[in-house]
């Protein structure tokens, strides 16, 4: 068949084999399942222009029987508001307020220093030149969180950085928004009151029940933190709102098998979610012998996934934030803020961590490199560096160029590549390369697992599963989503 | 192939390209002394010597084989798309570079 016989042209698309039928994904992330026995009509252009099969190709921008500009024009509308995350340059800005800390977790990757050591406090000079150069960024959000170490134990700084960021945006009248990490040991009446008072949120860490959370999460002299942590969580939820206390899990050894206790832990405490984490190949966690293989990780998730879906079928909204993410980048249009799976990665342009003595770097697990002697992704120092040199600089730019999973060998090629990103840090950390070698990289299969697991659910159609979706991607609550889809 | 205490590999450079073989080489320096010639018509011959004994060098020779490919791809995929990665992190730092260009214009 020459060209001008063909009844129509097919357009960039990306494919795989699912089952036994076939995936097709479009440039902007638009998927469509069809049989092999179509694929294979398709691509020998033997498809009738009025099949059901064939408009449903069309309508995803597979195929055009018209001249290809339209489609092509709105096929580029689509992709730039898949990747309209690269407006917001940059939106969270990490200020480590000190490197002290009143625990010791045994995965602990941003090295703390014992609590009497003020020399790795940030100083308010520091503070000042930091919050100058974040009121630089071309973004219109600017989130500002507070890490450390324990930020509570520098809190001066915590307040100076809120009331001059506070002062500047008078000018700069940015979408402003503070967020405090902690793990809320120190956490008291004066504390508190700031916080509600200059609306700042809370994220926390809370690793399931006592015995999980306590099995890593440990003050410096070694005893558990679950039960004041508990307490905590309970105080700062009454004074500043539910919705204004968030936490987090990080999945090792110790739980990786409870993951159905750590969500009834997170529903006992209040929490409307919970974001299943893997650990990160840094600091103390490879130390300590933390991890676990990528089989058994997929496995446990899926598991819980599945009862995390049932607990809301069972009337009771909460949601799997990782899943949400990437069903968001699925089934939305939409971009989403998530810098960890982008591409190109997030690593200075979607977030920048400030170091106590005024380092700058892509991420804080850069800024553990560093402390591991590699400083290959320090952008520069604030009181050394304009913002230009730090942002615009050589470091941002590689790291940027070697991130692009477009063009990065197996994922230039991936139908997954739309809903997937990189990580550029860890891919220097575990295996010595800014690309990476996805065949042998642990965060390749865990993204590609779920991403097949969630496109899996969403194949098999089934109404009360895609509700549930639907509500966590809206962040509304089932019964609602039902409704609206009776009317 | 194992000769005695050396690896000796021949690449076909109607395949490779030198980059790639340069850079697979590059990459073993770490555990071995390495060395790339040519020998006769399209082939190049690589020779590892472990840097220690007790390698190895079976493993070492398909770890070599497995990184050629790999260095092959991120050449071809080089030439294949490196006017998208242009593309792409021009528009990156594209915010960043319209403020440089508001700075400017104001002084």
């Amino acid at each position: 068949m020459t060209f001008k016989e063909r009844a129509y042209s097919i357009l960039p698309c990306r494919f795989m084999r699912f089952g036994n039928e076939r995936l097709l994904v479009n440039e902007a992330g638009e998927f469509i399942f069809i049989s092999e026995n179509d694929f294979a009509r398709l691509r020998h252009y033997q498809l009738d222009i009025k099949d059901e099969i064939f408009l449903n190709l069309k309508t995803r921008h597979i195929v055009t029987d018209t001249d290809p500009a339209l489609p092509i024009y709105l096929l580029a509308t689509k992709y730039r508001t898949k990747k309209s995350f690269l407006n917001d340059f940059t939106a969270l800005h990490i200020f480590i307020i000190t490197l002290r800390c009143n625990q010791k977790c045994k995965y602990c990757q941003a090295s703390s220093e014992d609590e009497t050591r003020t020399e790795y406090d940030m100083s308010i000079e520091t503070a000042k030149k930091s919050v100058d150069l974040v009121f630089k960024s071309p973004s219109q959000a600017i989130k500002i969180e507070f890490q450390g170490g324990e930020p509570f134990l520098n809190f001066e700084t915590v307040k100076y950085v809120v009331q001059y960021a506070q002062k500047l945006n008078k000018v700069y009248r940015k979408n402003l928004k503070f967020v405090v990490c902690t793990n809320l040991l120190g956490l008291n009446d004066e504390i508190l009151n700031y916080l509600a008072e200059h609306k700042i949120w809370i994220s926390t860490s809370l690793d399931g029940p006592k015995e999980s959370h306590d099995a890593n999460r440990i003050t410096r002299k070694g005893s558990g933190t679950y039960d004041i942590v508990r307490k905590n969580i309970q105080i700062a939820q009454d004074k500043l709102g539910i919705d204004r206390v968030s936490a987090l899990m990080v999945t090792t050894r110790d739980n990786i098998d409870k993951l159905n206790d750590v969500v009834d832990e997170y529903i006992n405490q209040r929490f409307n979610s919970l974001f299943i984490r893997t650990i990160h190949p840094f600091g103390r966690a490879v130390k300590e012998k933390l991890g676990y293989d990528v089989d058994s990780f997929i496995k446990n998730y899926e598991k819980t996934l599945d009862y995390i879906i049932k607990i809301n079928l069972d009337g009771l909204s909460f949601s799997e934030q990782y899943a949400t993410i990437i069903l968001n980048k699925i089934l939305t249009p939409f971009a989403t803020s998530y810098v960890d799976l982008q591409s190109p990665a997030g690593t200075g342009i979607s977030c920048a961590v400030y170091g106590y003595d005024g380092d700058v770097f892509v991420s804080d697990e850069a800024r553990m490199l560093s402390k591991m002697g590699d400083n290959r992704f320090l952008m520069g120092n604030v009181h050394k560096n304009s913002y230009h040199g730090i942002f615009n600089g050589k470091v941002i730019r590689e790291t940027i160029e070697n991130s692009c999973v477009e063009t990065m060998p197996l994922c230039s090629e991936c139908a997954f590549q739309m809903y997937c990103g990189a990580d550029p840090v860890r891919n220097c950390s575990v295996q010595s390369d800014l690309m990476g070698h996805r065949p042998t990289s642990e965060f390749h299969q865990i993204n590609y697992l779920i991403i097949r697991h969630l496109l899996g659910l969403i194949k098999k159609n089934d109404r009360d599963i895609m509700n549930v979706f639907w509500s966590w991607i809206t962040n509304r609550p089932l019964k609602e989503i039902v409704r609206s889809k009776r009317r | 192939m194992i000769k005695g205490y050396e690896l000796v590999i021949r690449i076909d450079m109607s395949i490779y390209d030198k980059v790639a073989a340069l850079k697979t080489c590059y990459v073993f320096q770490d555990r071995c002394h390495t060395s790339l010639e040519p020998d006769s018509g399209t082939i190049m011959i690589a020779t590892l010597t472990p840097k220690k004994e007790s390698l190895d060098l079976q493993k070492i020779e398909d770890e070599f084989l497995d990184e050629l490919i790999d260095q092959q791809i991120r050449i071809e995929n080089d030439k294949l798309f490196s006017d998208t990665r242009k593309m792409i992190v021009e528009q990156a730092f594209k915010p960043i570079s319209y403020a440089e260009l508001k700075t400017k214009i104001r002084k």
